[in-house]
């Protein structure tokens, strides 16, 4: 494209006052025209163009109104959507990035709120209004094809999936991994091309900002930038501060004076009302509490089973060890660590808690602690009916339907597709360790052939089990926003049926009266996670704080009254909106 | 004023569509409701179809090949329906019985195309307008050319850039005899029933030349933007100034704490962001002559 300033001769004819300067220089674009336009008449000189060139002309008139970016009353990409409408929270969150975000933004909607289509309405309304040519979408290995598919067809953008050092270059759209773009070769192309638009899906591996992928990002030219994360706040506020530099740096000064002006600790806001707004002005956040969606009810029952004999005899054991331990291991002042995965376990089911139990055996110097163990071992291996599993495999008969367990645990995980097969019930596994083919291979099992997929990780980028309608949580993962990824996997945009979950809870455990906690006191799942994962005075989503706590709580109650008031105490204190003491803190 | 576009309806397209292809003299050979299926030239053909390489191959190899039928619906309803219809009609025909089970596995019956906004074939089609309706000569239908007054209509596309952009098509003309410039020319000829007429008719009037105009037009819409109102252009302007202030006071934060190595990194990890940021917010005013065409008018407009 040819473009130089139009010589500006002065003009005799006009006499009125000379206008206040324009503050914008003016270009002239493709002066050529005019030449092009005399070859024209030239060629024809003598002869009528031909009958059908003026009908042209006025087709053409017709077509550049059509395609003229015309004011921003509503996105110019709704009249380019075949087949799908997005949904309204969609619309003003692309409408927001471009007016007031200015096209830089953190989209942190809740999973399953449709980020992608956020960020497609917005690529496809700067490509049409001519303002983004080239564009950059780095996500994590996984999802590249998913993104390829619905640019392409719900958006129609012609978008590429990098494939060698020269994709870069040679695509307008190019799709790729940020595992691959922060490798030579690519990186010197990635950084070495004029890119309109970045977008980085799941951002929060930005949190870094000495990490590689930070790096890198900050490095890649740019003029508009999206960055998709569900948790833009995972463990600290300073994470936070990563993603904003990368946005707008400066915005919230250097990483020090962040610290100085907005913190007091990494997890606690010093004003928090403050923060919050100067993030609205970069990050939108969606939330199913907002009433972002209609997704099909979701039903959460909780299941209560009384433990057998054998079981309850073996769980008041590790329990009482549990106890002597943790109180050898304050004074001494060694981890707990391994008695919060214990008591976690033996909630979970007697077996993942002998794999650890064994561990510990292997491991103990002192004599009198092997022989607890062993008898420990001794009574877990005198469980003969496992109250949970039987439990599952009624559920199931009752189903006749798919239905996904989630288990924290993998010996919890064998044990169960062991069981499950045993009683002739099709089961697959799935897990975070499972490289990307056989997760979907796993993921493709369950939707063809099998009944029941067994999963440990809830996380688990990109498994998408919309087909699924039963979820039963075998045991429940002691941090909220886990419980509601797992969730996500079925209960999420595309879901047409009622989805059913189970919770299974033993009674007289501390487990039941997690699941109280979570579940039923708080009614977490419609309410608070949106408070809950709110990024800023969320000095509590530390997971392992979470735990420890709950371990703190356990191991120094007199009885079961008392574990379960201050348990309560603790969620009243962690989940009220709003309302954050700072002496609710305690010493890590 | 996003709904009074144009091209936004099925109906809208179709017409569109309709016009173009009776134009460019392609022969409708099939019409339902919402449907057509129209038989393609050669040259229109090529404009249209996106393979470089099987004309190359056709013409190198001087075959004859039949014309390209294109079967368009404007509505999902039009595409569903003909869909079936020609999948019936080609399983029925007598080419497809002939096939052996082996060939018929692999038959795919012809579909139908949807053309909306931003489909591949739709854009083709404007695309080809875009080269086919850029310049013209016309008068009246009811007047004698050589009784016309000559003007150069230059239509101009306006772009007001900054992060954002907003755009505007205006149309200019200039007469060939006076100098007098018009706005919202094209607007007062598209009311006339046209016809094209030889160049050299309309110019034997003319007593300025198409240079001379053209400028006179430039200089016009020169002034008009002047005179626009830019409280935009002076936001973008502040935003972009604050924008480069906070680049410059983060950068100059960090320095202190860094070695020297690193510095000279940071500075041009600085000069990269500060023109990222100009790239971005820099109010722009671009203006692009689309079309051009020279109109006769009757002395009395």
């Amino acid at each position: 494209m040819h473009s130089h300033a139009h010589h500006r001769l002065p003009d005799p004819s006009v006499l009125a006052p000379t206008p206040p300067p324009v503050p914008v220089p003016i270009q002239w674009m493709e002066s050529a025209r005019l030449e092009a336009f005399q070859a024209f008449l030239a060629s024809t000189a003598d002869q009528a163009p031909p009958a059908a060139s003026w009908t042209l002309f006025t087709l053409c008139h017709t077509a550049l109104r059509a395609q003229l970016a015309a004011g921003f009353e509503r996105l110019l990409a709704l009249d380019h959507l075949v087949g799908f409408t997005p949904l309204p929270h969609q619309v003003e969150t692309a409408e927001r990035v471009i007016r007031e975000m200015r096209g830089r933004a953190i989209l942190a909607d809740e999973v399953g709120l449709g980020k992608t289509i956020e960020a497609g309405l917005v690529i496809k309304e700067y490509m049409l209004r001519g303002l983004v040519k080239k564009a950059l979408i780095l996500v994590p290995a996984s999802l590249v094809l998913q993104w390829t598919r619905e640019l392409t067809e719900k958006f129609k953008i012609r978008c590429f999936v990098q494939r060698n050092a020269w994709s870069w270059a040679e695509h307008d759209v190019v799709i790729a991994s940020l595992d691959t773009a922060k490798r030579e070769p690519h990186r010197t192309q990635v950084l070495n091309q004029a890119w309109d638009l970045v977008v980085v899906d799941e951002a929060h591996k930005l949190k870094n900002p000495r990490s590689r992928n930070w790096l890198l990002v900050n490095q890649i030219p740019n003029k508009y930038m999206l960055l998709l994360t569900a948790t833009p706040v995972q463990n600290n506020l300073r994470e936070l501060h990563a993603l904003i530099t990368l946005l707008k740096p400066g915005e919230l000064g250097s990483s020090q004076r962040f610290a100085s002006e907005f913190l007091i600790t990494p997890r606690a806001p010093r004003d928090p009302e403050t923060l919050r707004q100067r993030l609205t002005q970069v990050m939108v956040r969606n939330r199913r509490r907002d009433g972002a969606t209609n997704l099909p009810k979701r039903h959460v029952e909780v299941v209560k089973l009384t433990l057998s004999d054998a079981e309850r005899v073996f769980y008041n054991r590790v329990n009482d060890f549990l106890r002597d331990e943790y109180r050898q291991r304050s004074e001494a002042r060694v981890s707990m660590l391994p008695l919060i995965t214990l008591q976690r376990e033996i909630c979970s089911s007697p077996y993942a808690a002998m794999v650890t139990l064994e561990k510990m055996m292997k491991r103990a110097r002192d004599e009198e602690l092997r022989s607890s163990l062993a008898r420990l071992i001794q009574l877990g291996e005198q469980v003969q009916t496992y109250t949970k599993v039987e439990k599952v495999l009624d559920i199931l008969a009752g189903l006749q339907d798919k239905c996904v367990i989630f288990t924290e645990y993998r010996a919890t995980q064998d044990f169960l597709l062991y069981m499950l097969r045993r009683q002739g019930i099709t089961a697959v596994p799935f897990r975070g360790g499972f490289g990307r083919g056989k997760k979907d291979w796993m993921q493709d099992l369950f939707a063809r052939k099998v009944q029941v997929l067994v999963a440990t990780e809830s996380g688990g980028e990109g498994i998408n089990l919309q087909f699924c309608h039963h979820m039963i949580n075998f045991d429940l993962p002691w941090n909220p926003m886990r419980l509601e990824q797992r969730i996500g996997r079925i209960h999420r945009l595309g879901q047409t049926h009622e989805v059913y979950i189970y919770n299974l809870s033993t009674v007289d455990t501390i487990e039941a009266h997690i699941v109280e906690l979570l579940l039923e006191k708080i009614r977490m799942f419609e309410l608070v996670i949106g408070e809950l994962d709110y990024i800023v005075g969320d000095r509590r989503v530390s997971a392992r704080q979470f735990e420890k706590r709950i371990l703190d709580l356990a191991m120094t109650s007199e009885d079961e009254q008392q574990f379960r008031a201050r348990l309560f105490a603790l969620g009243e204190a962690l989940f009220q909106p709003g309302q954050r003491s700072n002496k609710e803190r305690h010493s890590p | 004023m996003n709904h009074a576009l144009p091209l936004r309806t099925p109906e809208e397209r179709q017409a569109f569509c309709e016009a173009y292809f009776a134009a460019v003299g392609a022969k409708c050979v099939y019409q339902a409701e919402a449907y057509r299926e129209f038989e393609l030239p050669r040259d229109v053909d090529k404009e249209l179809t996106d393979r470089p390489y099987y004309w190359l191959w056709v013409e190198q190899t001087g075959q004859v090949v039949p014309p390209t039928v294109l079967r368009l619906a404007f509505t999902e309803d039009a595409a569903e329906r003909e869909n079936v219809r020609l999948r019936t009609e080609a399983l029925a025909s007598p080419s497809y019985q002939q096939l052996s089970d082996l060939e018929k596995q692999f038959f795919r019956p012809p579909v139908s195309e949807l053309m909306t906004l931003g489909s591949f074939r739709f854009e083709k089609l404007m695309a080809s307008v875009a080269s086919r309706g850029r310049f013209a000569s016309v008068r009246p239908a009811d007047a004698n050319a050589h009784r016309t007054v000559p003007w150069l209509m230059v239509n101009v596309r306006i772009t007001r850039r900054c992060d954002l952009n907003e755009q505007s098509l205006w149309s200019v003309g200039c007469c060939l005899v006076n100098r007098q410039v018009v706005d919202g020319f094209y607007d007062a000829v598209h009311r006339l029933a046209m016809v094209p007429c030889p160049p050299r008719q309309l110019l034997s009037e003319a007593r300025i030349g198409l240079q001379e105009a053209f400028t006179a037009v430039t200089q016009h819409v020169e002034r008009r933007l002047r005179t626009e109102p830019h409280a935009w252009a002076r936001e973008a302007q502040r935003r972009l100034d604050d924008e480069l202030r906070q680049v410059c006071t983060y950068y100059q934060s960090l320095l202190p704490e860094v070695t020297e190595e690193e510095r000279t990194i940071l500075q041009v990890e600085r000069t990269k962001k500060e023109r990222d940021v100009r790239e971005r917010y820099t109010p722009r005013l671009e203006v692009e002559p689309v079309q051009l065409a020279l109109v006769g008018l009757l002395e009395r407009i």
